[in-house]
């Protein structure tokens, strides 16, 4: 397939200004500030890109939501926290081509109408912010940052903020509190942040892929984008795959390829000449598939939630027959537990219960009734809270106990 | 403006109000933790939830702005199985150790398990163990353990004291309510943290382990503290006062405590920790005479004659000083009494005066008498520098410029109403116990001009009566010992 978002991956130095610009880079520029930023928006929402940090939410529809006189400066904030157990796919693209992202920040910050971008970058990301740092400046140098980009007349400046290591301010208004110098609590909804984000102002969150993907769209036409992937699922998507297969890493897909095509003739296949077990095809939240299920599903938003799950942030795990689903629950469950920020009731402790549950029957202390327990404690999480981290976690538990129920039941007997 | 249904109730709400303060306005309950009307909505604790005709999930009703046409249900069951299980989540590592917890019986845990819950706990497992008995500040001792982690205690500094001296530390269900490393809770309202914490997560240093709630009663009064005036409630037991709590002024109350409502008044922590100067040991409750440089107790027959010596053999000047401690039915009395009956229109107004007195402007003000505006619209002036009199009435205290405005002139009596012996003034003669504003009824005007009536908590002390109540015998004292003796049974009852 065409690539738009790895075509630089394979390119040495393609990190640097000179190797980007000899691979047409920023060139969507001069197209962007010949248009009016409805035109963008529009433009956006006709290519048919959804957020691509997990929620899939329309990005035109998002950019939309800002008030058309806001009274005040309207905030982009980049989404360069990830952490997503499974995902590595925003590291590769802030790795090898930062300039690709920095070239969406300065089409996104015009669509909304922003004079400041702030990327908030994950703080184990070290080597990823070092070359993100490298190339703001770079572009600062050469005038594609800053004042009056290129002479058209247009101001951006992107600040560059470090996480500390939460996984919960890769949730959007999380990542709004953590910015403004507050704890990384999720905030209550509404006001959304197109209306009260950042400091209090409009804001658009928008994650690294998303912003990754308009320098294609503006330079080669929202139908040149639409024409990837499916009907509702438009596009190319970053698959980062890990777990039991022959190739792990970063693919590019269209949208709508089938799962078991993508892990045969991606991934090289299941290791070893194993069998599937299951497969977590979007990050760890969403609900984990059976071989069964994987094998006719495709990769794309409504294929996937046909099958109850979700593309999510196309993280995926694989897994063989040799992995022990209790364990691998557990793990996951030690995860939530850890990073629950403990701001809503259900969420704070139904994750410590879910946990000590889980830790009694991995260890082999189960007891009866533990599995309809966990299912009890995940249902009284799930959509009960300020953000969605509850059903992140309940998601997995659920999937995980009723569709391999009986690992579980054997582990307790 | 808008109307909505709240439980087949229709109900018209100011543009903009949310379902919650809308229900708790018109007398529908809907349980809630981590809202409180004067800090800003968090939504934390998942209590509050409605359902929303035509919305598919559950909404918390503090963040839901009323829009016309909405049609709320607060009792469902739905809305009732999502209550449950917040109360069990709440409560799987809460130690529930009730029987040791000075919030027990005015705590919202408690209360609402026994209104929406009542099922035994399903976890078997290990709590999880945090800080206890943190010394939080000069007067807070603080429980991990049992706190819920509402917020409301760290919101209350940074948003009402504007002081930010509490926080959320670390994550999870190992989250707790902490300071900053070497700070402490200590901002001048850090007890208004232990009124709205819900749980018995915070506790008042002063109260913890003295009464069981349930034991106290409480007297609606005023914080005689200063020119404020903070309505409060005198919580007592057996005529002794064991703290004083803020009061609102509308009282909407569904069986529930009532500080936990609606209410949107504070105190500040020394008005509150006054209480103990109403109560020492050296409360007066008899009368008293100088003799021999050493003030004695006496009968109120000796006090009449001693008095009747004073005043009404060889009338001369008076010369009276209220304080604005006093009430206004004890000054107007007074003062009526001191121009009709003792013949003298000599009258000024004094008080307490502390050195450094505190102010800010959150509530606190810097003339430390409740009743100082009335007393300058009575048109009472200050003591001046040169006074010259017989005799000098001091009601309550004179503050100490005017205890050196009237210490070296030559005095033939001073007669003092008051309650305590500290406040005597020196060379007082006659001293006669005042019944306090926790022992009587009466009104303060505050600093604005708002007028707040006190009741009586428990009778006067001994022989202790209001200003009021002294005037019978003060009038017996200039005109006679006898008809003094011949009403002394009838006046016995006033007080």
């Amino acid at each position: 397939m065409e690539q738009i978002l790895t075509q630089n991956f394979k390119v040495l130095n393609a990190c640097r200004l000179n190797a980007y610009l000899g691979r047409e880079g920023y060139k969507s520029l001069h197209k962007l500030f010949s248009q009016q930023s409805s035109q963008i928006i529009e433009e956006v929402k006709k290519s048919g890109l959804r957020g691509r940090g997990g929620a899939g939410f329309p990005t035109g529809m998002k950019w939309g939501f800002i008030p058309k006189d806001p009274g005040s400066p309207v905030y982009l904030c980049v989404n360069a926290d990830e952490g997503e157990p499974g995902t590595f796919k925003d590291r590769a693209l802030l790795e090898k081509d930062p300039h690709r992202l920095i070239e969406g920040i300065i089409i996104a910050a015009y669509a909304i109408g922003a004079r400041e971008a702030f990327v908030y970058i994950r703080g184990e990301f070290y080597r990823p912010y070092k070359i993100l740092e490298a190339a703001v400046s770079e572009a600062y140098a050469n005038n594609f940052l800053g004042k009056n980009i290129l002479g058209r007349g247009f101001d951006l400046d992107i600040y560059i903020h470090r996480g500390a290591g939460a996984y919960i301010c890769g949730e959007e208004t999380s990542l709004i509190s953590s910015i403004e110098g507050k704890r990384g609590y999720p905030k209550i909804k509404p006001p959304f942040p197109a209306v009260k984000g950042l400091f209090g102002r409009p804001t658009i969150v928008n994650n690294v892929e998303t912003l990754a993907a308009l320098p294609f769209i503006i330079s080669n036409g929202a139908a040149a984008y639409a024409a990837i992937g499916t009907e509702k699922s438009k596009g190319s998507k970053l698959i980062s795959v890990s777990g039991h297969v022959a190739r792990p890493g970063v693919y590019e897909i269209p949208l709508g390829l089938p799962l078991i095509t993508f892990i045969n003739e991606y991934a090289g296949g299941i290791r070893n000449g194993k069998r599937l077990k299951a497969v977590i095809p979007g990050g760890s939240s969403v609900p984990v598939l059976t071989s069964l299920e994987a094998k006719d599903v495709l990769l794309d938003y409504e294929s996937l939630a046909s099958k109850g799950t979700m593309l999510g942030s196309g993280g995926m795990i694989v897994m063989d027959e040799s992995v022990d689903m209790v364990k691998a629950l557990k793990v996951l469950v030690d995860f939530y537990h850890h990073e629950s920020c403990g701001q809503c009731t259900p969420c704070r402790e139904g994750s410590g219960w879910l946990k000590k549950i889980m830790d009694r029957i991995e260890s082999g202390h189960g007891r009866d009734g533990d599995l309809d327990l966990l299912i009890n404690v995940s249902d009284n999480m799930m959509g009960k809270t300020i953000c969605v981290f509850a059903d992140a976690m309940a998601m997995p538990v659920k999937s995980f106990v009723t569709k391999f129920r009986k690992e579980f039941e054997d582990k307790i007997n | 403006m808008p109307v909505i249904t709240i439980d087949n109730k229709k109900i018209e709400v100011t543009a903009g109000t949310t379902v919650l303060k809308a229900a708790l306005e018109n007398g529908i309950y809907i349980p809630h933790y981590c809202w409180h009307p004067l800090l800003s909505i968090s939504g934390n604790c998942r209590m509050c939830v409605v359902e929303i005709e035509g919305r598919p999930k559950l909404e918390v009703s503090c963040n839901l702005v009323a829009a016309d046409g909405m049609v709320i249900k607060t009792d469902t069951p739905a809305v009732k199985k999502m209550r449950k299980s917040v109360l069990e989540f709440l409560l799987i590592n809460h130690p529930i150790d009730c029987p040791i917890c000075d919030q027990a019986g005015e705590c919202l845990l408690q209360d609402y398990h026994f209104k929406c819950s009542g099922q035994a706990s399903r976890f078997k497992e290990e709590k999880v163990h945090k800080s206890k008995v943190v010394d939080a500040g000069r007067h807070i001792k603080l429980d991990n353990e049992r706190c819920i982690l509402c917020t409301r205690c760290v919101r209350f500094c940074q948003e009402v004291v504007k002081e930010p001296e509490l926080t959320v530390a670390i994550r999870g269900d190992r989250s707790f309510i902490t300071t900053a490393p070497g700070k402490t809770l200590d901002n001048p309202y850090s007890l208004n943290t232990v009124d709205i914490c819900p749980v018995g997560a915070l506790t008042s240093k002063d109260f913890r382990f003295k009464k069981r709630v349930w034991f106290l009663k409480s007297t609606p009064s005023v914080c005689p503290h200063c020119s404020n005036g903070c309505p409060i409630w005198i919580d007592h037991a057996d005529e002794i006062m064991y703290r004083w709590r803020p009061r609102q002024e509308i009282e909407k109350v569904n069986g529930i405590a009532s500080s936990q409502l609606t209410g949107n008044t504070i105190l500040c922590d020394e008005g509150r920790l006054s209480y103990g100067e109403w109560q020492s040991d050296t409360k007066i409750s008899k009368p008293l005479m100088l003799e021999e440089g050493e003030h004695k107790e006496i009968s109120r027959a000796e006090a009449v004659l001693k008095l009747n010596k004073i005043l009404s053999k060889d009338m001369k000047e008076i010369i009276a000083v209220l304080s604005a401690q006093i009430s206004c039915e004890e000054a107007d009395a007074f003062v009526k009494f001191l121009r009709e009956k003792a013949g003298t229109d000599k009258i000024y107004r004094s008080g307490r005066a502390p050195l450094n007195p505190t102010s800010d402007d959150i509530i606190r003000k810097a003339d430390k008498n409740p009743n100082i505006s009335y007393l300058e619209k009575m048109g009472l002036r200050e003591l001046p520098a040169n006074i010259e009199g017989d005799v000098l009435f001091v009601t309550d205290s004179l503050s100490k410029d005017d205890i050196l405005k009237t210490a070296n002139l030559k005095w033939k009596s001073i007669v003092q109403i008051t309650h305590d012996k500290r406040l005597i003034v020196p060379g007082a003669e006659i001293i006669l116990p005042r019944a306090t504003f926790a022992e009587s009824e009466g009104t303060f005007v505050n600093f604005n001009g708002v007028k707040r009536k006190f009741s009586p908590a428990f009778k006067p002390a001994g022989e202790a009566r209001t200003i009021a109540g002294w005037i019978p015998f003060l009038e017996e004292g200039i005109t006679g010992v006898m008809s003094f003796l011949r009403k002394q049974e009838s006046s016995d009852r006033l007080i």
